[in-house]
């Protein structure tokens, strides 16, 4: 069976106001504590999650899929997932090889993985665009970027 | 008269126009770049200032404050990137003007606005700071709370269609809020034992990933974009017409801004949301607003632009820093032995007068290099589809790196993309999650605080006058929205 986007949407919130209260009852209590106390909000919020979660599902019982309903074809969405994940490597990168080459190697994949063939120009314009941006960030800002394992094995 | 040749000799006897020209372009320029904040921004430019007079260092930092408010609107209107969190509301309409080719009348209506709004909030602070100080005076706990209650309001006329689904999403941004250490205790709370949370989750990290992150997401899975024709990729000024249109947003943003930005904390953030919203109510086409209306980018850009003048009444008659840009001019004014208050106005008049002067330079030359920056920004924001993704995220990137040098947060802003392509698979706007995160804190600390001070009488919120008040305008604010929804819904169904 498969569920509607509101539907879907209902359930997440549920999940979520579920999770959330649980991890706000984890809240460790203090004596410096006011009235409401650091889980107060929280769980207020929480159930308010999971009150509206409740009404979004039960609104959804009984009613028809509607054009709204329509999904994006799933290429699409494993083409955000890929890019995610260059996007993710890149974070993982970036303290062990350094701002330098982990945001050229970003430039790079992300244009190739987005249509443009890897040619000459690609490498080039990845090159000199993470040259430009260390040197906005580094040189004119002031802000510390990773050197890389291999700046600090020179150094 | 006098007061004119005061500010007129202050700032010809010294280095105080270059250096406020030099603070405008480098905040404009700055400020473009995601996760430099105004305050950021100003605060590199802090130690340079030892050397100086206190004239030219006190306008070269408002150089850079007015320059970073209006340059935080550039890259919210060409990649969906807010530059600062008060450029938020401009992402609205102004990206959306981008994607139908009005880049360029879009940068020229938030160029304008904000020029229209520097110089009103300039004239705000030069005839008004005493009575406006007063209203800053007047905000205790309560009446913060009701400000921020205020502002999460807006949720439901925002939601575009689904306020149940509005009020999800802006508890969403709350969850988010509470992300860190207690307000009021100094428990941790939802940091799962990571270091990194405990001083909770900047609303910047979030705007960048809901916005600009999950963009690039969206955008690296669909068709290539269209040729794009040379006349859309120049920079266009408002028209006679059309700036007869603007005129009421913008005065919608003035008068919400002059009144946001005397209020300590209030910030240029909430200003623009609620003249957006507000716009969105008092607009002859309502139904264009998030569909590329330009009123929706005159009025938050106007807004945020006068708070850039009317934040300094509180700095300058009490020296109490409205925002985290007031407080590094505070910085200033103090490394210079000028102690803010009634008395700066006798002492030093020279550097006060100074600094009006300095302001209103600095908005001219605000507009001359929008002028010049802004048709070259649109010609790049057009280069081919590939190249540009990876150059935005790139961008993106680096400038989330700079705020803390934190790895972590390039984390979070990964999360916040996941989560803005969610709420967009889902149908939802993604704006109530961003006034939740922002006025989040806000709501939570003033309530708990406001209930400390009280023993624990909820009465204390009907009992204070500007705290009754604003609560009952969010109440009959929620109530249109929630009445006109099941109008259209009905509407709809006939």
């Amino acid at each position: 069976m498969r569920l509607s986007k509101d539907t879907a949407f209902g359930l997440l919130a549920v999940v979520l106001a579920g999770t959330y209260w649980h991890a706000a009852d984890d809240i460790q209590r203090s004596f410096l504590s006011d009235e409401v106390g650091a889980d107060g909000v929280p769980k207020l919020l929480a159930t308010t999650l999971g009150i509206l979660g409740v009404i979004v599902l039960a609104r959804t019982v009984g009613s028809r899929h509607t054009a709204s309903d329509d999904r994006p074809p799933l290429a699409a969405h494993l083409r955000a997932l890929g890019l995610l994940l260059l996007c993710g490597a890149y974070v993982a990168l970036m303290p062990i090889a350094g701002y330098f080459v982990a945001t050229m190697a970003l430039i790079c994949t992300v244009t190739v993985y987005a249509g443009q063939p890897l040619g000459r120009g690609v490498v080039i314009t990845a090159l000199a665009g993470s040259g430009m941006l260390w040197l906005v960030f580094d040189h004119l800002l002031g802000v510390s970027l990773p050197p890389g394992f291999w700046l600090r094995a020179l150094a | 008269m006098q007061e004119l040749q005061l500010a007129w000799q202050a700032l010809t006897s010294g280095l105080a126009i270059p250096a406020t020209v030099f603070g405008v372009i480098w905040g404009t320029l700055a400020c473009a770049l995601p996760g430099i904040s105004p305050s950021i921004a100003m605060a590199l430019l802090l130690p340079f200032t030892y050397a100086m007079d206190p004239v030219p260092a006190i306008v070269m930092l408002s150089g850079v404050y007015v320059g970073a408010e209006y340059g935080g609107s550039i890259p919210a209107i060409l990649i969906r990137t807010p530059g600062t969190n008060a450029a938020a509301a401009t992402v609205i309409d102004g990206y959306e003007m981008n994607r139908q080719g009005k880049a360029g009348q879009a940068l020229g209506i938030s160029l304008i606005s904000s020029l229209i709004g520097g110089l009103f909030g300039l004239v705000l602070l030069i005839v008004l700071t005493e009575p406006l100080a007063r209203v800053a005076l007047a905000f205790t706990p309560p009446a913060y709370f009701a400000l921020g209650v205020l502002g999460l309001s807006i949720i439901a006329s925002l939601s575009e269609g689904s306020v149940l689904k509005g009020l999800i999403a802006g508890i969403v941004g709350f969850m988010i809020a509470t992300i860190g250490t207690d307000p009021m205790s100094g428990v941790p709370r939802f940091t799962f034992g990571t270091a990194d949370l405990l001083s909770g989750v900047r609303p910047i990290l979030i705007m960048v990933g809901i916005y600009a992150v999950s963009e690039m997401l969206a955008q690296v899975g669909s068709p290539p974009w269209a040729k794009t024709d040379a006349r859309e990729t120049r920079l266009v000024l408002p028209g006679w017409m059309m700036t007869k249109r603007l005129f009421k947003p913008q005065a919608i943003g003035a008068v919400i801004g002059a009144l946001e930005g005397c209020v300590p904390g209030g910030g240029g953030t909430v200003a623009a949301f609620l003249a957006y919203n507000e716009a969105k109510r008092w607009s002859k086409k309502p139904d264009e607003f998030g569909h590329g209306s330009p009123e929706g980018v005159a009025a938050p850009e106007c807004a945020n632009n006068v708070v850039t003048a009317t934040t300094l009444v509180p700095l300058l008659s009490f020296g109490i820093p409205g925002s985290n840009s007031a407080a590094v001019l505070l910085g200033a004014l103090l490394i210079h032995g000028l102690a803010p208050g009634p008395l700066l106005f006798e002492r030093s008049a020279d550097v006060v007068y100074g600094l009006y002067g300095g302001l209103f330079i600095a908005n001219i030359v605000m507009l001359l290099v929008g002028l010049v920056v802004l048709t070259p920004c649109i010609w790049l924001v057009n280069r081919p589809k590939p190249y540009l993704i990876a150059f935005i995220l790139a961008v993106v990137f680096s400038g989330v790196y700079s705020i803390d040098q934190s790895v972590f947060d390039l984390g979070i802003v990964l999360a916040a993309g996941v989560l803005g392509y969610g709420l967009r698979y889902f149908g939802v706007s993604s704006l109530p999650v961003v006034l939740g995160v922002v006025l989040g804190y806000m709501v939570e600390s003033n309530y708990r605080r406001s209930l400390v001070l009280s023993a624990g009488d909820p009465m204390v919120f009907l009992q204070n006058p500007i705290s009754l008040g604003l609560l009952l305008v969010a109440a009959v604010l929620l109530v249109f929205s929630l009445v006109r929804e099941r109008r259209v819904a009905m509407k709809a169904s006939i």
